[in-house]
């Protein structure tokens, strides 16, 4: 800065004004991890470019759709087919999430929705190479036309207004969420040979 | 305080002492480390949009474009700090609130480092203060030449290097811009919660087909090496308060745009699925068409030609309340089929999307059960197909079977393939009172809907 005779005035720091910005900016901050960690504010959410492990004991959903779609592995450019999944509304038992840093002996793990209080999500969309679990679908149609639920014109897409999918494993390449509240989030980062994945 | 530009024993000195000395005269003259740590954040938060792992990205908050004007507007808070520092409260607010927001907008603000990161630069910048080096003049308590808008900073609290001993204004200043930044926090905070509550209360509504998505949003926002914002590097005092405009009315856009998706996320298609049960009845006689039969032209052209090969060959108009079908039938087969109550309807037509049609076999039935159930259906063009398998697959209620080809051994001993040329030997319309069963089935599968579909051990893979 420059004084009135252009000449450069100096400056410094003053502790009491930094606390004025800095603790209310915290306290906030604090305040809505807290509110994350507890499902009352919701994030969205995404990973990608990766198979990764997703397993609950239990799904349970409204507005379910499934049709075939390509990803794209951003590293090589290499294109995978897989069967993309969408739940419009989603409540999650006893999530986890985890994902393998390639390369490396290291696991991140996402855990939440544990203790009977479901992780909740809407608009969620998977793209799964791979999909085990009881399920139970209700009003469903089988055998639609994919364009009218986002996939190609022609080809086979499938569609149901509730889902319960217990003992759900999945392996994903990436999974996207509108809107996901984390009760119980748990973040671990598992480094070592014998890292452990969902499953 | 020591590198005034008047130190001459340091004038031979390299050019690097002479341009450090400069940059040391820069640096002191502005919120330099609240400048650099506030561009940090949103360089960080930035390279957290962009991280890949091996090629693993991880997002969390609205993708596109608040991956980018968060960022943005914190390299650029952090940018205009150093080049327009007499704008600093107003850029040290709009970051910390914009770093309070990245929490929940963008991957919980870097993971938490940007956030850090912001909140503390912000803050450096926050608390910055000119020194009025009361120049020639040692009058310690009557100070205040400087220009107005610098007069706030001039409420020194006992500095060593300061000359003024103004102790009692500092004290009131502090509370007073705590508590607007307290009320500028919470009001963002409010915003924070009204759009979380908006958002899930817009997506809460119970009727939408996940379907309702019809893009598939783009987990990552395809970024480049321009992704760097680069904002110009010295605007006058005139243009930043523009700037501050904008980037108010940014934020105000991007709260907008999270309004916006999630409205239109939560527009329900509407989906063909009014009741089954009420529908399921309606095309019951093959002579009467539904009157909510979809007109395409091909489907009372193909309806019609059957007719004349065969007179059992009545065309039965497609339920209307059956949507578009795929175009490749699916293959399924089992060990053992079960059917219950089973119905042949007749032969129908069934629309696909291109308009046209698909002759096929309807079957009615309350409930069916498949023993080692496999879907192979169709999933992209070019033939690829992926699996759908159930120990024991169960269909329930108004079930609607259509196929274009039935292949099955019949109670196990009898080989059957029914297409609409070789019709099943059932009279239409009749339901058989006791469920029959076919092994070994290979069944065309066009179309099937039901009330309830239950899949133990289901298994699908690509």
């Amino acid at each position: 800065m420059k004084d009135p005779q252009g000449g450069l005035v100096q400056g410094r720091v003053r502790w009491r004004r930094f606390a004025a910005l800095l603790l209310p900016s915290t306290a906030l901050a604090g305040a809505i991890v807290f509110g994350m960690a507890n499902g009352a504010i919701a994030a969205s959410f995404a990973v990608s470019g990766q198979t990764f492990k997703v397993s609950a004991s239990k799904l349970d959903g409204t507005g379910f759709a499934q049709y075939g779609g390509m990803v794209t592995e951003k590293a090589t450019g290499e294109q995978h087919p897989v069967a993309v999944s969408a739940v419009a509304s989603a409540k999650l038992y006893d999530l986890c999430q985890s994902v393998k840093v390639p390369n490396m002996p290291v696991v991140l793990t996402i855990n939440a929705g544990g203790g009977g209080n479901p992780a909740t999500a809407s608009d969620l969309l998977l793209d799964v190479t791979e999909l085990e679990g009881d399920a139970t679908f209700t009003n469903i149609q089988i055998g639609r036309d994919a364009s009218d639920l986002g996939g190609q014109v022609g080809a086979f897409g499938q569609r149901a207004d509730r889902v319960v999918i217990e003992d759900l494993r999945q392996v994903a390449w990436s999974t996207t969420a509108g809107t996901f509240t984390l009760n119980g989030l748990k973040l671990k980062v598992n480094v070592g040979a014998d890292a452990k994945e969902c499953f | 305080m020591t590198a005034t530009p008047a130190t001459p024993q340091h004038a031979s000195a390299g050019g690097f002492v002479r341009f450090w000395r400069s940059f040391t005269r820069w640096r002191r003259s502005r919120p330099f480390w609240g400048g650099l740590f506030t561009l940090l954040a949103g360089l960080e938060i930035f390279g957290t949009t962009q991280m890949s792992l091996g090629g693993l990205t991880f997002q969390m908050g609205p993708t596109g474009f608040l991956s980018w004007l968060i960022p943005t507007i914190l390299a650029l808070c952090g940018l205009l700090m150093w080049f327009t520092p007499q704008q600093r409260m107003f850029y040290s607010v709009v970051g910390a609130m914009t770093a309070v927001f990245s929490l929940v907008a963008v991957n919980l603000g870097g993971f938490l480092i940007g956030l850090l990161l912001g909140m503390i630069g912000t803050a450096l910048g926050f608390a910055w203060t000119p020194v009025t080096r009361a120049t020639p003049s040692p009058e310690p308590t009557e100070e205040p030449p400087a220009p107005e808008h610098t007069s706030v900073d001039n409420l020194l609290d006992g500095s060593p290097d300061a000359e003024t001993t103004g102790e009692l204004p500092p004290q009131r200043r502090s509370p007073h811009l705590f508590v607007i930044a307290l009320l500028l926090l919470l009001s963002l905070g409010a915003a924070g919660v009204v759009i979380g509550h908006g958002a899930t209360a817009a997506q809460a509504a119970p009727c939408p087909p996940a379907a309702s998505t019809p893009t598939k949003p783009k987990p990552t926002p395809s970024g480049g090496a321009t992704a760097t914002p680069a904002p110009t590097p010295t605007p006058s005092p005139s243009e930043s308060s523009e700037d501050g405009g904008n980037i108010v009315t940014d934020i105000l856009d991007g709260i907008g745009d999270l309004f916006g998706i999630g409205d239109s996320k939560a527009e329900p298609t509407p989906s063909a699925s009014a009741s089954p049960s009420a529908s399921a009845s309606a095309p019951a006689s093959p002579t009467k068409p539904a009157p909510s039969c979809t007109p395409k032209p091909g489907d009372s052209n193909g309806g019609k030609d059957p007719a004349k090969d065969d007179p059992r060959l009545k065309p039965l108009a497609a339920p209307g309340d059956i949507p578009d079908i795929n175009e490749t039938p699916s293959r399924m087969t089992g060990t053992k089929l079960t059917m219950w109550n089973l119905k042949f309807e007749g032969v129908t037509n069934l629309p696909t999307a291109d308009g046209g049609t698909q002759k096929v076999l309807q079957f009615s039935m309350t409930k069916s059960t498949t023993d080692d159930f496999e879907l192979v259906p169709t999933i992209l063009s070019g033939g690829r197909t992926m699996s759908l398998k159930s120990s024991a697959l169960t269909v329930e209620g108004n079930v609607r079977f259509f196929t274009p080809r039935f292949e099955g051994n019949l109670l196990g001993v009898l080989p059957q393939v029914y297409t609409p040329e070789s019709l099943p030997p059932l009279p239409e319309e009749l339901e058989l009172p006791i469920p029959v069963f076919y092994t070994k089935i290979n069944v065309q599968l066009t179309y099937v809907d039901c009330d309830k579909l239950e899949a133990p051990d289901l298994l699908n893979t690509l």
